[in-house]
């Protein structure tokens, strides 16, 4: 079987194609599942390096799942002893109406309790709960990315909702 | 329990962005539902800050560039002796210049001007001290001070200046420090600084001044955008004479003896005295005080006027 030029992982124009589709989103799975403090984009750019290095074996078709694994395994590799840790972004701008300083300190407070909570959910439900609420993601396509049924992803999502209340109303 | 059920369908319905207006207006009516709601908006505040795309491509062919790089010169043993020769001569250099203490010292009638490594500026009075490290200056601004200095602090993190009687925190403002013996003076010139002594903790806003003197506390303003003496001149407000003196030996590394006069701690002198001409800086004190004055090399003598 003759196999097409254009379509070969190790050109230039191909490769970056794959980078500006996939970067953004192996960087965020890589977040929601181990969180910030091991550095997701550079597991995701160690990642690319590899699929660079091996673009001879690797066709564009097959480039999502072999950067997926890759980038998961970099970060196996490191995640073993640390603790996932989620950065929280300042509250945003439609908040500052509200300047009373006893409401600012709860939302504080509360923050820091979703944020242990975040940690506390597995990381099979954090990543889906999160693909979901963050990037707004159907439950089909976080389980086309995943390889899981919908049923599993709705149940991963619906699982983190209830877990989440439980922790912060134990905190 | 049937109802339950359904809330529960209607709940993850909404988590797939699929329940109707109709199904929405069902689960507002349940009082739990502002909890999951809020959880499930809070969600949005951990995203992770997003770089550009087309420049994070940029990175990743620096990325691959420095990767061919190192692996040429693996195959090479002369360039791999020459790169451990060199790693270990940065390191050691590296080490001496990043972990050891930095010290300026000024002596008697010498100032000097420093720049820290966050460009913040040090001008460092006659006969004071500071000492530094650069290690991790960035995060961790502190330096040491005895003697009297002024500063020009860039904004970044907490910069305290430490002193045997009290220290000064600021994130970002110009201000002077002077601790000479039982003397603590700081005057802030810019923005606001944070003075904590054993005695007391207070916050300084530009144009006010606070100083410790054997333990009496006394706050002042100025109106002065840097202290005098980076102006060439020394000016004093009720201060006992006797360190004015001080102050004087200091500036011009000259010994002043004082003869058929005692000076007790009553004795203030308000007023100033220039840097750059001994004999008007001691005719402002002499006439003060209704003193003269003798100049013999290094040795000035002060006695009771004829």
């Amino acid at each position: 079987m003759p196999k097409s030029l254009h379509n070969n992982t190790c050109q230039e124009t191909v490769f970056k194609k794959i980078y500006l589709r996939y970067a953004d989103e192996i960087r965020n799975f890589l977040y929601y599942k181990f969180g910030s403090n091991l550095n997701p984009e550079d597991k995701m750019q160690e990642a690319f390096i590899k699929l660079w290095k091996k673009c001879k074996d690797v066709p564009p078709e097959k480039a999502k799942s072999f950067l997926y694994t890759v980038a998961n395994n970099a970060m196996l590799n490191e995640v073993k002893h640390k603790k996932v840790i989620l950065k929280y972004q300042q509250q945003k701008k439609e908040h500052t109406n509200h300047q009373d300083p006893q409401f600012l300190l709860e939302e504080e407070e509360y923050l820091k309790k979703y944020q242990l909570a975040l940690a506390e959910l597995s990381e099979a439900q954090r990543v889906a709960f999160l693909m979901n609420r963050i990037e707004g993601k159907k439950h089909k396509e976080i389980a086309e990315i995943l390889g899981i049924s919908q049923k599993a992803v709705e149940k991963r999502i619906y699982g983190a909702l209830k877990k989440l209340r439980k922790t912060i109303k134990e905190l | 329990m049937e109802e339950q059920k359904n809330i529960e369908l209607l709940l993850r319905k909404w988590l797939d962005g699929e329940a109707t207006p109709a199904e929405i207006a069902v689960l507002e009516q349940w009082e739990e539902f502002h909890t999951y709601k809020k959880i499930a908006e809070t969600a949005l505040l951990f995203t992770l800050p997003k770089p550009n795309s087309q420049q994070s491509y940029k990175q990743l062919q620096q990325n691959l560039a420095s990767h061919k790089k190192r692996r040429s010169a693996i195959f090479k043993p002369l360039l791999k002796i020459a790169a451990v020769a060199a790693i270990i001569a940065l390191a050691f250099g590296g080490y001496t210049y990043y972990f050891t203490t930095h010290n300026y010292t000024t002596k008697t009638a010498q100032t000097k001007h420093i720049t820290l490594p966050d460009n913040s500026k040090v001008s460092l009075s006659v006969a004071s001290v500071i000492s530094y490290s650069r290690f991790n200056w960035k995060q961790n601004r502190n330096l040491t001070l005895e003697g009297e200095a002024f500063f020009e602090v860039e904004k970044g993190e907490k910069f305290t200046v430490e002193t045997p009687l009290g220290n000064v925190s600021v994130l970002g403002t110009t201000f002077n420090v002077e601790q000479r013996d039982n003397f603590f003076e700081v005057t802030c010139y810019e923005g606001k600084v944070l003075v904590v002594t054993p005695q007391k903790t207070l916050h300084l806003v530009a144009g006010e001044s606070f100083s410790l003197n054997n333990g009496n506390i006394t706050t002042q303003k100025t109106n002065l955008n840097t202290p005098d003496w980076v102006n060439g001149y020394s000016s004093f407000t009720s201060i006992p004479i006797t360190e004015v003196i001080k102050a004087l030996e200091r500036q011009y590394a000259i010994e002043i003896k004082i003869k058929n006069v005692t000076f007790g701690s009553d004795d203030l002198y308000t007023g100033t005295f220039v840097h750059d001409n001994l004999s008007s800086a001691l005719q402002s004190i002499a006439l003060a005080f209704n003193l003269t004055y003798q100049q013999n090399g290094h040795v000035v003598t002060l006695q009771k006027g004829e």
